[in-house]
């Protein structure tokens, strides 16, 4: 790997012209009245078919840091880095709940984010603000880790060396993104999410039926994962791990898959893709469909035990203290090297799609929630666009910052916090679409001590390799099991909510002014209080 | 989570429904009960083996509950759009 690989790199770059070629053109594609427009640019016109949305969720949620993230968790620790099947699995029935809810009440009043619904159902802004900010927060190095992805196939493809040399091919090709978000917005994303998702599915479907032939079958790939993982690591005096749970982390399993999927739905570029849908059923269609996504990401997951298999492959990637190396290093030694340029572009444009939809996101927070909300109530649709298309290029140059000038490890450490913190917004977002009862200073004060609890207690996790942060697990206060802080902090931010709902209730404390009305919850497209014509001002 | 608003759904559908959505969390969260490598299937440890499976029939049992859905009666009823689809 010490010289660059000409034909991978050659075919990597194709691709990656390709997408940037799409991106550009799809500022024309289901063009509507006018760009300047947060439906237009910020939701695509709120118009995409089951089809479009099935493609554009898919290329949002499995990101191509998951493609690299996931494989590498179970080829360092066996069945414990497995947890996101389950977590994408379960995933689903919440979204079959929640979203055909979020898209009616959004698509009555005109919300284009999370917080523009929590305003509006809670009448406050200041919570409005509490869950965009978590939103913006969360977001960031979310972008900052797909740059990440891009890297790892970098470094296999033999793109390395120092300074300027190594990171020009991240900074071009995030300025493409960042061009043709702008240009586009979200069609962008939509359109090339179609490129994206043919070249994963041809490389994981080749994957998993080809290199078991050349490994000994999968019988033999597991059973030599066993034997690896369950070696003694020297330095731990520990095994690594095992291909099944055990007694010590069945909870740890459990509380990150029903955590993590308490997320799923609500971070804010999974709301960006559900309400670009054009019609409320869309939604439940794509909660039975999306699954498929899932078991390419469970079999992906088993590359990791393909490398372990491989011992080439776990040598190179153990000498190189880099688990994140495992797939991409998989790959490079045993697809020729056209197949493998396939693969890697597939990762590359696995990147370009989230990050493109995480920008708009964040920036479609601030304009909403940040400017418009508190300095510039007065703003119009097309001064509303302008500042979102200006904020998604800061977002990206900041995630850019984030990843050269700072140890990789600081991203990956705030993507951990980022999820802790998204699921502090559930009470107010996603029960808050089913109830009004809770008071809105209790949902502020529960989240509030959710997500200080959360840092916290997050912070104070070391690992062999880091002081802090170590990792998303902890021990649960009372239970005495190690489990998802997440979950533990989304408990304690219920029970803080309750109590505080009950004591402001009894106190008689003002409560805000609820826009909505059950009706709008179960409205579609075609019914008459919808406003998603461009030309009535939203707001 | 009951739909507050909805129009009245036959209780037994709704049973039905609450169920196909509430299955793949016991199933999923039971983790004991599956952490095992025998019986294995085509090479793959029980362990996967039925978490794979389970990501199928989740599907399944969600585009269920969705069919079920769109089979409420009530012309004229604020959830009507369900049984237009497009």
């Amino acid at each position: 790997m010490d010289h660059v690989n000409g034909v991978e790199l050659a075919v990597f770059v194709f691709f990656l012209l390709l997408v940037t070629v799409v991106g550009f053109a799809a500022a024309r594609w289901r063009r509507g009245q006018t760009l300047l427009h947060l439906d237009e640019w910020g939701l695509g016109g709120r118009s995409f078919g089951t089809f479009v949305t099935w493609f554009l969720l898919g290329g949002d949620l499995y990101t191509a840091y998951t493609f690299i993230a996931v494989p590498a968790a179970v080829f360092a620790s066996g069945a414990m880095g497995f947890w996101s099947l389950p977590y994408a699995a379960i995933a689903y029935p919440i979204v079959f709940l929640i979203g055909p809810r979020l898209w009616s009440v959004s698509h009555v009043h005109g919300y284009v984010t999370p917080a523009d619904f929590v305003r509006g159902r809670f009448g406050s802004k200041s919570l409005g603000l509490a869950v965009a900010v978590t939103g913006i927060l969360a977001m960031m190095p979310y972008i900052a880790l797909q740059l990440v992805g891009i890297q790892a196939v970098l470094t296999v493809m033999g793109v390395k060396g120092s300074g300027l040399a190594r990171d020009l091919p991240l900074f071009i090709a995030f300025a493409l993104l960042a061009a043709y978000t702008y240009t586009s917005g979200l069609r962008a994303p939509a359109l090339i999410a179609f490129v994206k998702d043919a070249l994963i599915y041809l490389v994981i479907i080749v994957a998993i039926l080809y290199i078991p032939t050349k490994l000994g079958g999968w019988g033999h790939i597991f059973d030599s994962a066993q034997a690896s993982l369950t070696k003694v690591n020297p330095a731990t005096h520990k095994p690594g791990g095992s291909i099944v749970t055990s007694d010590l982390n069945h909870w740890a399993y459990g509380t990150l898959a029903l955590g993590s999927s308490l997320a799923l739905f609500i971070y804010p570029h999974t709301v960006t893709g559900a309400l670009a849908a054009g019609r409320r059923n869309v939604i439940r269609r794509n909660a039975a469909l999306l699954p498929a996504y899932s078991l390419l990401l469970g079999l992906l997951a088993l590359l990791g035990y393909m490398a372990l298999a491989k011992p080439d492959v776990a040598a190179a990637v153990k000498a190189a203290k880099n688990p994140q190396l495992a797939v991409p290093t998989l790959f490079d030694h045993v697809f020729p090297s056209w197949f493998t340029g396939v693969a890697f572009a597939a990762i590359g444009v696995g990147a370009l799609v989230p990050a493109a939809i995480m920008s708009i996101a964040a920036s479609n927070l601030f304009t909403r929630n940040v400017y418009k909300a508190f300095f510039r109530p007065e703003a119009s649709p097309a001064e509303e666009t302008r500042v979102s298309q200006f904020v998604s290029l800061l977002v990206k140059v900041g995630a850019l910052i984030f990843v050269l000038a700072f140890d990789k490890s600081l991203a990956i450490n705030l993507q951990l916090l980022g999820g802790i913190w998204i699921v502090q917004t559930f009470p107010s977002l996603a029960i808050g679409l089913f109830t009004r009862w809770f008071h809105r200073w209790a949902l502020l004060a529960g989240w509030a001590v959710a997500m200080v609890y959360g840092t916290v207690t997050a912070y104070r996790q070391s690992s062999p390799t880091q002081k802090h942060f170590g990792q998303p697990i902890a021990d649960i206060p009372l239970i005495h099991h190690t489990g998802y802080i997440a979950l533990t902090a989304f408990v304690l931010n219920m029970l803080v909510v309750v109590v505080l709902t009950v004591l402001l209730r009894a106190l008689k404390v003002a409560d805000g002014v609820d826009e909505t009305s059950p009706a709008d919850f179960l409205a579609d497209a075609d019914d008459a209080r919808v406003r998603d014509l461009p030309e009535v001002t939203t707001g | 989570m009951p739909n507050k608003a909805a129009p009245p759904t036959r209780p037994l559908v709704r049973v039905v429904i609450a169920v196909l959505l509430i299955a793949p969390f016991v199933i999923y969260l039971a983790v004991p009960s599956y952490a095992k490598i025998k019986p294995r299937l085509a090479g793959f440890p029980f362990f996967y083996w039925w978490q794979l499976v389970w990501v199928i029939l989740t599907a399944a049992f969600i585009g269920l509950a969705y069919a079920l859905t769109r089979r409420r009666t009530g012309g004229s009823s604020p959830d009507r759009a369900d049984e237009k689809g497009e």
